[in-house]
Formats: C-alpha cells, structure tokens, sequence
C-alpha cells in the first residue's frame, strides 16, 4: 500500500515538475512584463484541462503544443525592429556599405602599407594586417550604424502612422514628382561610399596627414598634423558624424524626392554633425603640438616667415578655419536642401 | 505542401469568426478554460493556445476587461465583455448575419 503512495507521490513530483518546465518554457519567450500573469494562467489551465479531462499532464502538454509557438502567440504582432516596409531599403543600404566599407579598408591597407617604411614583402604585410583589421572593425561599425538608422526610423515610422489621417480621396494623392525632385540612388551611393572612405582614413590612418620625407626604405615621417596619441578620444567622434551622414543618406534613399522628411532630417543632421567638428576641433586637443616646431627643425629654419599659416600652430587660429568652414559648407548644404524641398514639395 | 496551404486558408476563414465566437460567450465572465467548453458545448473548438493570447489582444484593444479571482483555490483570470465590446460585438453580428445571407446566396446558388 506504502509502495503504491509513494509511487503516486513521485508521479506528482514528475508531473509537477514537467508543468513548470513548460510554463517557463513559454513564459521565457515573452515580454518580462507579462510573465507573471501568464506563468498563473497557465498553471491553472494545465490543471483544469488534467482535471476535467481525465488525461495525464503529457498528454494535456501536447495538445497545448510546443512552449515556442505558444510564446508566439502571445507576442504582439509586431514585434520586430525593422518592418517590412524598410526591409528591402534595408538590405540595400547595408550592401553599398558593405561595398563602402571594402574599399576603405583598401584605402586604409594600400596608405598603411606605403608608410611602413619597408621593402615590398613589408608592403604586403602592413597591407593584409591593416586590411583585414580595419575591414572586420569597419563592418561591426557600419552595420551597427545602419541597423541603429533603420531601427530608429522604424520607430518614429510607427509613431506617425498612429496619427489619425484625413480621410483620404482621389484627390489626396501626391503629384507625381518632378524629375528635379527625384534623388538619385546614386548619388546617395557616391556619397555614403565617399563618407565611409573619409572617415576611414581618419580612423583608421590619420598618420597619413603629416609631412614625410622619402628614404631609400620608402617613406618615413617627420611629423604628424594630428594628436595621435590623443586619437582614441577623438575616432568616437568621426564614428558620429559617419552615422549622422549615413542616417541623412538613408533618409533620402526611402523618400527618393525632395520633401519635408528630407528637410528636417538635413538640417537635424547637418546642425549635429557640425556639432561634432566643434567639439573634435575645439575640445579635444587635436592638433600635434609639436607639428610646427617639428618641421622647423627638419628644415633648419630660426621661424617662419610673416604670412605663413603654420605661424599661428598652437593657436586657435586653424581651428578657427576649419570651423568656419565646415559651417559655411553646412550652410550651403542646409540651403539648397531647403531651397528645393520647399519648391518641390506638394502644397 | 498543398495540406499547408488548405490548412493555412482555413485558419484564415477561422479567425474572424473566433473572434466573433468569443465575443458572444463573454457577455458574462468567464475564464479561459470554461470558455474553451463552452464554444466547444457549442460546436466551435479552440486550441488553448489559440484562445488565451486572443483574449489578451482583445483586452488590449478595449473589448474585454479582465479580473483576477484569487480566492478560489485556483486563482483564475476573469474575462467579460466592456460597454466598448458590447458596441463593437453587436457591429459584428449585423456584419456576420449580412455575410453568411450573401454567401448562402453565393455557395447555395452553385449547388
């Protein structure tokens, strides 16, 4: 009789324990919000069905189905980070940065193996090592920016279309755009490809700027323009302003024509990456103190003469113009988006 | 390959009058389970997996509200129709009634 109890008492423990295998099995796959109601509405289901029906916990378990289906239901519909609307924009756009990406590192390797003052095997070497390193780091980066875009503009995407619409009629639908107001995709090609490269060589060979001297080993520096020992602080920036221009691209590429959307996100983007040359040019030292002073000595010059630029290394001066002329570069680029988007935008 | 697609045209059919088919058994409380019952009493089955996240999307979408009843010795999740589900059921039913007139007319017509 004892045997029999305790037998019934291990079946109770099993079944017990495979009930909450299931339900965190599901409830693992849900939001952590709603857990707790699930993991009580559950229990009382399996009971209920166990009880009602006459059947053992396997079989209630297996007419409910696998815990990941179930989870899947439970999930709202939309869970995904980037919809099907942006989907093919998407892949897209990762592509010519996947492509972007390839020939900076190129870029980087070929630049990085020219001042690696050395013979050819030297060459290759630097060349594979730098290509290989940047390329892999280069392509976390862009697709982190790319993904962080689209992840964004799915969200504000989803936060407009909320908004009631007017009812809508024939009359409602947009004019077709004028061929002035298209933008072309390659043009947003030329340019992200053209970002990528730029901030490429700043991150990942920024001793390329500099002066150099040729030996019979190939080149060798006399001195860089740059901080470099500095530059850890400062490639986060440059990072920044790639993502905003690739943000700006990406904005363009899913309205291919001139409109409101295409307006603010130039301004936004222009106004925070001149942002980032400020704070880059301004606030993180990233001159090379020593540059001036380098050069003099190469040169065996006492000083400068009047007039020379390079009078002013050390002050704010250079910092001051390159300033200047971003901000007037910007500007223009602000204009023109302005100008054409309120021309060509439907009233 | 064609048992799916004959089985997915089918869920599709099934859902909207799930949707329907709830609606109308919650005019009083009821919980999860005993809803099962009584659409299956009623000759509609529904998979418990199916059920329970529906009942969550239509509480979520104002036409259910839901109350925990923990003093029984299972606690039990209560659905019931709100005055917003009332409206909307009704909407429903006048659409349903309009829908299976119209397709009496249709599929009686081929036979």
């Amino acid at each position: 009789m004892s045997k029999v109890n305790n037998k019934n008492v291990e079946q109770n423990v099993n079944d017990k324990d495979i009930i909450e295998r299931y339900i965190y099995d599901v409830t693992r796959r849900v939001p952590e919000k709603q857990r707790q109601d699930i993991r009580l509405e559950l229990t009382s289901l399996i009971e209920d069905m166990c009880e009602e029906e006459g059947a053992t916990v396997e079989e209630v378990l297996e007419k409910l189905g696998s815990p990941a289906e179930f989870a899947k239901r439970y999930r709202d519909e939309n869970n995904y980070i980037i919809g099907p609307d942006y989907y093919d924009n998407y892949i897209w756009v990762l592509k010519i940065g996947a492509l972007a990406t390839v020939i900076s590192s190129i870029i980087s390797a070929i630049i990085h193996g020219i001042l690696s003052a050395g013979g050819f095997d030297d060459f290759i070497n630097e060349f594979f090592k730098e290509g290989i390193s940047a390329g892999i780091s280069g392509l976390y980066t862009l697709v982190g920016i790319v993904t962080i875009v689209f992840v964004v503009l799915e969200r504000l995407k989803v936060k407009v279309d909320i908004k009631p619409e007017d009812k809508w009629t024939p009359s409602s639908l947009p004019a077709l755009p004028e061929k002035k107001a298209l933008l072309s995709r390659g043009e947003s090609i030329a340019s992200i490809i053209i970002y990528v490269v730029l901030i490429g060589i700043f991150v990942f060979v920024p001793e390329i700027f500099g002066v150099f001297e040729s030996t019979d080993n190939g080149f060798r520096s006399v001195s860089n323009v740059f901080n470099l020992e500095n530059w850890n602080s400062i490639v986060p920036w440059f990072v920044g302003i790639l993502g905003i221009a690739v943000f700006d691209d990406i904005v363009k590429v899913i309205y291919g024509k001139y409109c409101k959307a295409v307006m603010y996100s130039s301004i936004i983007c222009n106004v925070i990456s001149f942002g980032c040359i400020v704070v880059i040019f301004k606030f993180k030292d990233v001159w090379n103190p020593s540059f001036a002073k380098d050069l003099l000595a190469y040169t065996g010059k006492e000083a400068y003469s009047e007039g020379d630029i390079l009078r002013f290394w050390g002050t704010d001066r250079i910092s001051n113009i390159v300033i200047a002329f971003i901000f007037v570069i910007s500007c223009l680029e602000i204009g023109v988006t302005v100008y054409k988007s309120l021309k060509y935008s439907e009233k | 390959m064609e048992k799916d697609l004959v089985e997915s045209l089918l869920s599709e059919l099934r859902r909207g009058t799930l949707i329907l088919g709830v609606l109308s058994q919650l005019d009083e409380s009821r919980y999860g389970y005993a809803l099962i019952q009584s659409l299956e009493e009623k000759g509609m089955s529904i998979d418990a997996n199916t059920l329970y996240p529906l009942l969550r999307r239509l509480e979520k979408q104002e036409l259910l509200c839901s109350e925990w009843n923990t003093e029984e010795a299972k606690p039990r999740k209560y659905y019931k129709r709100t005055e917003y589900g009332d409206t909307v059921y009704k909407i429903m039913i006048e659409q349903w009634n309009k829908i299976s007139e119209g397709m009496a007319g249709l599929i009686g017509g081929n036979e």
